[in-house]
C-alpha cells in the first residue's frame, strides 16, 4: 500500500492535489518564513528578471569604477609609453585619404612637423584605422623602431630576438596572423612621416603598414584620450607654430602632390617633400650605413610586390636594394629642458651588395632615374 | 494576497505579480524542497532549488491558456515533479536506484482507480489525511509531522499504520 502512495503522489495531477487545498493550506500556513527573502532574489533572476533599480544602481557603480580602473590603467600605460603623441583619422568613404597626424609639442626645435598621408591608397587597402604615431622622445623612436623591427621579424626579415623581446614587453603579445586574418594588417602602401629636421633636410620618412597595426594595436586603448580625430573628409591643414609652415596637401593624390604654403618664402628653403634626394651613406657617416642605401623617397614595403630601389654601378652592374626600416638620428647630447627628439628620421633600402658611394652611377626608384647630387 | 489577487498582478504586472506569488509561497516551497531533498541537498541547494521551482512555475503560468484553480496545488506539484527529478538525478549518481523510488522508471502502474484513493483518502479524515500528504507527497518523517500537527512521532506513526490499514481493505488489495 505504502508503494501506491508513493506512486499516486509521485505523479499525481494537479486536479488531485487541489482537492486536498485543506491540508495543503495547512501545510503552507505552518511553513517557515525563513529564507523567503533570499529565495525570492534568486527566484526573481531565475525568471528572467531584471535587478531592481537599487541594484542596477549597484551595478552601474561597479561599472563606473571599473570603468575608471581601465581609465587609469590606460592613462598609466598611456603615460609610461614614452609620451606619445597619437591622433587618429578613419577612412572616410568619400574619400580615398586617411590621414593621420602626429605633433610634437609648442617647444620643440623645428623638428615638429609631422604628416602621415598614404600615398595612392586604393580603398580595398583600408579597411580599418591607419595610424602614425609620432615620439617626442628617444625611447618613444626607439619603441617605434622596435615595432617596425618586430614586424620584420614576424615576417622573417630581423633577427634580432632581443626586438621581439622588447615588443611583447612593451604591448604583450600580438598575434601578427590574426592581426592580419582580421583585416587589421595591410599588405601594401606606405605612410609617409615627413617633417623638417635639424639637419636642414627634408626628413621624408615611410613606415610599412606593420608599423601601423601594431600603433593601431596600441591605438585602440587610447583612443578616447585623444579626442583629436580629424575628419578625413576635409583638407587637413597643419599650421606649425614655431617655423611658420603650413603644409596642405591634396586629399587625393599622394605626397608628390604635397603643397607648401607659406607667407614666408623662406620656409621653403629647407623643406623639400620630393622624392629627389637620395642620400647614400658610406661607411665613414656611419658604420651601420656600409651596404644601406637611405633615403627620403617614398620606400614601399610589400611582401609581394616589393618596391625595388636599382642601384646602377659605374661598372655597368646593378645592385637592388630593398626599403629595410628607418633609421633615427639623436643628437649627441640633450641639454636639461630640451625634448630628447631625433634630429631626423631616414628610411634606408638594404642592398644585395656593399656599394660605395663612388661607384655609383645612377639610382632608379619607381621608374625614375636619379643622378646623385654631387 | 489571494491566490486570485496574485493571479491578477501577474497578468497585469508579471514582476510585481511573480514576487507577490514568491513572498506568498517561498515558505511552502522550501518546506517541499527541505522535505523532499533535505537529505540530498544542503541550505544553499535548497534556497537555489526553491527558486529553480519559482521559475519553473512561472515560466508554466506564462504558456498556460488559463489560469490554475489552486494556485497551491500547481505550485505543490510543479515543486514535487521538480524534487523528483532532482532526487533521480542524485540518486542515480550514487548509482543505487532503491527500489520503492523506481515508481517512474518502468514500475506498472498499480492496478488501483485514482480516484477512487483521492477520495479514500480524504476520508481518512483529519489529522490523518495530511499526515498522509505529509508523510507520501512531502516524505516528511515522522518526527516533523508530529512537530508540525503537535503530536508525539509515536501516535504519528500509528495513525500512519492504522490509515494504510483502511486504504488496504477499502482498495481490496
Amino acid at each position: 500500500m505504502e508503494n501506491i502512495l508513493r506512486y499516486y503522489f509521485d505523479t499525481v495531477s494537479e486536479e488531485e492535489l487541489a482537492g486536498f487545498e485543506k491540508e495543503l493550506e495547512s501545510i503552507a500556513n505552518g511553513s517557515p518564513a525563513g529564507d523567503a527573502g533570499d529565495i525570492l532574489g534568486r527566484a526573481v533572476e531565475k525568471a528572467g528578471f531584471r535587478p531592481k533599480p537599487a541594484k542596477r544602481r549597484k551595478h552601474r557603480l561597479l561599472i563606473l569604477i571599473a570603468a575608471a580602473v581601465v581609465i587609469l590603467a590606460t592613462v598609466g600605460f598611456v603615460a609610461n609609453f614614452n609620451k606619445l603623441d597619437v591622433y587618429f583619422g578613419i577612412r572616410s568613404s568619400e574619400s580615398p585619404f586617411v590621414g593621420i597626424f602626429g605633433e610634437r609639442g609648442a617647444s620643440v626645435s623645428n623638428n615638429d612637423l609631422t604628416l602621415s598621408v598614404d600615398g595612392a591608397f586604393s580603398d580595398e587597402m583600408f579597411s580599418h584605422f591607419l595610424i602614425s604615431l609620432t615620439a617626442q622622445t628617444r625611447e618613444g623612436r626607439r619603441t617605434i623602431d622596435k615595432i617596425e623591427r618586430a614586424y620584420h621579424l614576424s615576417k622573417g626579415y630581423a633577427t634580432d630576438r632581443e626586438d621581439v623581446e622588447f615588443f611583447e614587453e612593451v604591448y604583450g603579445h600580438i598575434d601578427m596572423e590574426k592581426l592580419y586574418n582580421e583585416g587589421k594588417w595591410f599588405q601594401t602602401g606606405f605612410i609617409y612621416d615627413a617633417g623638417t629636421g635639424n639637419s636642414g633636410y627634408t626628413i621624408c620618412d615611410s613606415h610599412y603598414f606593420g608599423y601601423n597595426t601594431a600603433s593601431a594595436f596600441y591605438f585602440e586603448l587610447i583612443i578616447d584620450k585623444t579626442e583629436k580625430a580629424i575628419d578625413p573628409s576635409k583638407p587637413m591643414k597643419i599650421t606649425e607654430a614655431i617655423s611658420g609652415l603650413s603644409v596642405e596637401a591634396d586629399m587625393t593624390a599622394n605626397l608628390k602632390t604635397v603643397k607648401l604654403i607659406s607667407d614666408d618664402p623662406a620656409a621653403y628653403k629647407d623643406v623639400t617633400i620630393s622624392p629627389l634626394k637620395i642620400l647614400i651613406r658610406s661607411p665613414e657617416d656611419d658604420p651601420f650605413a656600409a651596404n644601406k642605401i637611405i633615403t627620403d623617397v617614398p620606400s614601399v614595403y610589400s611582401e609581394d610586390d616589393p618596391i625595388v630601389i636599382f642601384v646602377h654601378k659605374k661598372d655597368g652592374t646593378t645592385v637592388e636594394g630593398r626599403n629595410a626600416q628607418s633609421i633615427p638620428y639623436w643628437k649627441s647630447e640633450v641639454k636639461e629642458g630640451e625634448p630628447d627628439i631625433p634630429v631626423k628620421v631616414d628610411s634606408y633600402a638594404r642592398l644585395s651588395e656593399l656599394t660605395m658611394l663612388e661607384d655609383i652611377d645612377h639610382v632608379t626608384i619607381l621608374g625614375i632615374d636619379y643622378r646623385l647630387e654631387s | 494576497m489571494s491566490d486570485n489577487e496574485i493571479l491578477t498582478l501577474l497578468a497585469k504586472d508579471s514582476r510585481r505579480g511573480f514576487e507577490a506569488l514568491v513572498s506568498a509561497y517561498a515558505g511552502y516551497i522550501a518546506v517541499i524542497v527541505r522535505s523532499r531533498l533535505g537529505d540530498m541537498l544542503g541550505a544553499e541547494e535548497q534556497k537555489d532549488a526553491a527558486a529553480d521551482i519559482f521559475a519553473e512555475a512561472y515560466r508554466a503560468l506564462s504558456k498556460r491558456p488559463d489560469s490554475p484553480d489552486s494556485l497551491k496545488a500547481f505550485l505543490s506539484v510543479t515543486a514535487a515533479r521538480y524534487c523528483a527529478g532532482i532526487y533521480r538525478r542524485k540518486v542515480k549518481e550514487r548509482n543505487t536506484v532503491p527500489i520503492d523510488d523506481l515508481t517512474e522508471q518502468g514500475k506498472p502502474e498499480p492496478a488501483f482507480e485514482r480516484t477512487e484513493l483521492t477520495e479514500l483518502l480524504k476520508t481518512l479524515g483529519e489529522p490523518d489525511c495530511e499526515i498522509f500528504l505529509r508523510r507520501y507527497f512531502l516524505g516528511q518523517k515522522s518526527a516533523e509531522i508530529a512537530s508540525a500537527l503537535g503530536l508525539t512521532p509515536g501516535s504519528v506513526d500509528q495513525r500512519i499504520s492504522r490509515g494504510l490499514k483502511k486504504l488496504r481493505e477499502r482498495i481490496g488489495e
